[in-house]
């Protein structure tokens, strides 16, 4: 028997990552900006899209694909009752998503028709971070009843975001959250996130986050289509 | 739970580079993970055996090797391997620092009977 090494050197994700860039030529292709939101269980995702949803009616139009471990389709339901075209993703307990069930997801929508598709991902602050999907940034969702602590729990989630939404600001009072240990924590793993302390409840400090939404998606527009033209 | 989408890319990979070399049977397969990813060496090899049956890695070994991991300074962009506690930049003290996503977990290598 010959036996022989081989070196391989490639990432054990590199098919996830070829299908994530199918995902966005495709999104590019047809118009879409896409966000991947991630989060806790319980920190506002679904709010966030509904509330976003409800304020940009008129200005933008809206594709969520809802993700959960199992069928309960609840927050797809909330989100087609706010007036987005919605898809609920059933992970069968897998506790993020990836590449392969986006693509299989957006096969579905009718993308010529959305302008934004927000992708609610799993609840979970640890697998998501790992998965490219092929979105045009990535969203962190933080709420203050969890605590502030979560960006020294979680490095690699914090590092890894585009934005940040921190939600549930109406509950500060009730809460033992302090802002700046969290900020400080934040700005170690992410200098210079954009921020978002904002309430999907009361609507206190939404329009920064709508205007965020707004001039992403026209951006992502205009480079998209100076990119078709080129 | 997530480590079960990792194992199918790494059997993937070990396969299609056995069957480029002609190979008949992989007989192990070295993995590396990053200190900084959230890879379970536990919950691979467990995936990793239930994976395999029906492919030319059936019988195969995981080595599942942990390395400091590779980060990007954002400031300077060089990339440096990550210290213990300290993400800083060595080369420009930069604190804008990223892990290196394709190396927080890869197929080094394997090895096979070639034949």
């Amino acid at each position: 028997m010959t036996v022989k090494t081989i070196q391989v050197a490639k990432s054990a994700l590199s098919a996830n990552q070829e299908i994530a860039e199918q995902n966005r030529a495709m999104l590019d292709r047809a118009g879409v900006t896409a966000v991947n939101l991630m989060a806790s269980p319980g920190a506002g995702k679904t709010s966030l899209i509904e509330r976003t949803v409800r304020e940009l009616k008129g200005e933008l139009r809206i594709g969520m694909i809802n993700s959960d471990t199992s069928d309960a389709a609840m927050d797809a339901e909330r989100g087609e009752r706010a007036g987005a075209f919605s898809i609920h993703l059933n992970t069968t307990g897998r506790c993020h998503l990836d590449a392969g069930m986006i693509r299989d997801a957006i096969a579905c929508m009718p993308l010529e028709e959305i302008d934004v598709l927000f992708i609610e991902n799993i609840g979970n602050l640890v697998c998501p971070a790992s998965w490219k999907l092929g979105t045009h940034s990535s969203v962190l969702i933080a709420s203050t009843p969890e605590g502030d602590d979560k960006p020294y729990k979680y490095p690699r989630m914090y590092s890894g975001v585009d934005a940040l939404v921190v939600n549930k600001i109406d509950l500060l009072p009730y809460t033992n959250f302090d802002l700046n240990y969290f900020t400080r924590g934040v700005e170690a793993l992410n200098p210079g996130l954009s921020t978002f302390p904002l309430s999907c409840r009361s609507g206190e400090g939404l329009t920064r986050w709508l205007h965020w939404i707004l001039s992403m998606s026209v951006r992502e527009y205009i480079y998209g289509r100076a990119e078709q033209m080129v | 739970m997530h480590e079960l989408g990792v194992v199918e890319g790494i059997r993937r990979i070990a396969v299609s580079h056995a069957r480029s070399a002609g190979a008949s049977r992989i007989l192990s397969v070295r993995v590396v993970i990053a200190e900084s990813s959230s890879y379970l060496e536990d919950a691979l090899t467990m995936f990793w055996d239930e994976l395999c049956g029906g492919s030319e890695a059936v019988g195969a070994r995981i080595d599942v090797v942990r390395i400091p991991g590779q980060w990007l300074c954002l400031c300077c962009a060089k990339s440096f391997a990550a210290g213990q506690g300290d993400c800083r930049c060595p080369e420009c003290a930069g604190e804008w620092v990223r892990p290196i996503d394709e190396f927080e977990c890869y197929v080094d290598s394997i090895e096979v009977e070639a034949g």
